[in-house]
Order: structure tokens, then C-alpha cells, then sequence
């Protein structure tokens, strides 16, 4: 079997793919890609035969690394279900410039942000970038509009649900 | 079955002592180690089944690692023993002895009874 740079590539953006599902840290996938693709580098074999699926290898380190355990998800959705709630309640009274149950908009919607901080830094913290141990450069090019979209989607729901409100009065 | 036909379950077992063994004797990487346990007779050791065994050894600290640029090359993974790990090698090196004597104790020998 020929193994082309491309071959190594595709193997590198799934064995990266399966060990985020897996939810290995972003530097233990930085070690285990880069030690995958400096063996094969001198063995001059293909990544899949040397060390079998993408999926199958990342799965076999599951032993190595444990999941998170369920209710560590669990907290991290329901504080940051929490925290869109909070702040899309403080946005709209905000917005329409009148009280929400009595209390100021900007009252919810701090409170959702400080509940915010938490799931943030969870999230932040599993996304962080691979980096090649070899280069200090990132592994797999990560879009730089990529952090917006996350901010993006809860902003726009806002503002469509006020512009539909502004809209029916 | 052949004398060099061994089950995988035995190489599993000594696998982790006969890799410390290997990175104990030189400083070295992966695929260097894996050509040692060729040579040695343990027959070829995939990647797949490798860098686990080096990486668990050195979450137990008896490697360390660190990488290198290779001359001309990509980096290269090199795995050295730590004070703990001799002193493991040296205590588990005793105790596998000891158990294949036993065992071999206990099983029938063809070159000796014909």
C-alpha cells in the first residue's frame, strides 16, 4: 500500500475527530497524532495498518483517558441553559425598555452572564486548539469565525423574537 | 504450532516489562524500540499495540519522553527510563524469572523427554 501525504492527512483529521468525541485533552491528542504520524514517517507504512481505524485506535485509548462523568455534561447544559435563558430574559426587557416580574433587564441578564462563566470555561476548555508537539503549530486549521458562531446564535435569536414583537405591535 | 508461534495473550503480558526493558538499555523512540523486540524475537509489534504500552509506562513515571527534531526529518518521540522505573524493571525482572521457572516447572519438556 502507497502512502500519500493525503492518506496521512485524512487519517490525522479523523483520529483527531474520534479522540475529540472521546474527549481526550487537546494536548494528549496533539502527542498521539504526532507520535502516529512519526512512526509511520519511519516505517514508511499506512497510518490505517500500523494502527487501525481512526476510530477503532481512539477508542482503544479510552483506558487511558475516562470520559468526563455524565453529570459533569449534565451541570455544564443545564448551567448554560440556564445562562441563555437568564440573558435572553434580561435582553428583551432591555430592548423593549419596560420591566421583567419587576426587576430591571440588566438584572437578568447579568445574572445570566455570571452563570454563564462556568459552562463557558468547560467548553472553552475541551475546544482549545491541537498543537503539533513537533511545531508548537496547530494541527487542524480551526476557522477564525468558528468562536463567533457560538456568541453569534444566541444573539440573533434575540434579536429576531424583538423584531418579530416590534413587528406585531 | 511452532516454538516461535507464540499466543498474543503472552506478549501482552510481558510486553510493558520487555519495553522498559528496551528504553532502559539506550534512551530511544518508538520505532526504534519496536525493531529491538523484533530482533529480540518477540516478532512485530504494531504502533497501535506500542505507543500505548510507552505512554502508559510514562503515566506511571517510569519513562519520560520528550521530542526531538529529526536530521531532516519530522520530530521524533524519544523515551528515556526514569529512577523509578529501573528500580520497577529490576523488581519485575526478579518476579517474571520466578514465575516462568515455576511454570515451567509445572509443563512437560520436549527436548528433554524426546
Amino acid at each position: 500500500m502507497t502512502t500519500t501525504p493525503d492518506t496521512i492527512t485524512a487519517y490525522r483529521e479523523s483520529l483527531v475527530l474520534h479522540l475529540r468525541l472521546q474527549e481526550v485533552p487537546p494536548d494528549r491528542i496533539g502527542e498521539i497524532v504526532a507520535e502516529v504520524e512519526s512512526h509511520v514517517a519511519d516505517t514508511g507504512e499506512d497510518p490505517t495498518e500500523a494502527f487501525g481505524t481512526p476510530r477503532d485506535y481512539a477508542a482503544g485509548l479510552t483506558d487511558e483517558h475516562r470520559k468526563p462523568p455524565w453529570w459533569w455534561t449534565t451541570t455544564t447544559l443545564v448551567l448554560a441553559a440556564a445562562a441563555g435563558w437568564l440573558s435572553g430574559r434580561g435582553a428583551f426587557p432591555l430592548l423593549r425598555a419596560e420591566p421583567y416580574l419587576g426587576r430591571s433587564g440588566w438584572l437578568w441578564l447579568a445574572t445570566g452572564l455570571v452563570l454563564g462563566v462556568p459552562p463557558a470555561w468547560m467548553v472553552g476548555r475541551r475546544a482549545r486548539q491541537v498543537l503539533d508537539p513537533r511545531t508548537g503549530q496547530p494541527l487542524v486549521a480551526t476557522p477564525r469565525w468558528a468562536p463567533l458562531v457560538f456568541f453569534a446564535i444566541p444573539f440573533a435569536i434575540v434579536l429576531v423574537g424583538w423584531v418579530a414583537i416590534e413587528l406585531a405591535n | 504450532m511452532t516454538e516461535d508461534d507464540v499466543p498474543t495473550e503472552w506478549l501482552r503480558a510481558v510486553l510493558p516489562l520487555a519495553v522498559l526493558a528496551v528504553v532502559a538499555e539506550e534512551e530511544t523512540y518508538g520505532y526504534a524500540v519496536a525493531q529491538r523486540l523484533q530482533a529480540g524475537g518477540l516478532g512485530a509489534v504494531k504502533g497501535g499495540t506500542l505507543y500505548p504500552v510507552l505512554n502508559r509506562l510514562e503515566a506511571e513515571g517510569l519513562l519520560t519522553s520528550s521530542w526531538r527534531e529529526g536530521v531532516g526529518g519530522p520530530g521524533r518521540k524519544f523515551f528515556a527510563v526514569t529512577a523509578a522505573g529501573r528500580d520497577s524493571l529490576d523488581r519485575r525482572s526478579a518476579a517474571w524469572h520466578t514465575f516462568t521457572e515455576r511454570a515451567g516447572g509445572l509443563l512437560p519438556d520436549p527436548r528433554s523427554t524426546r
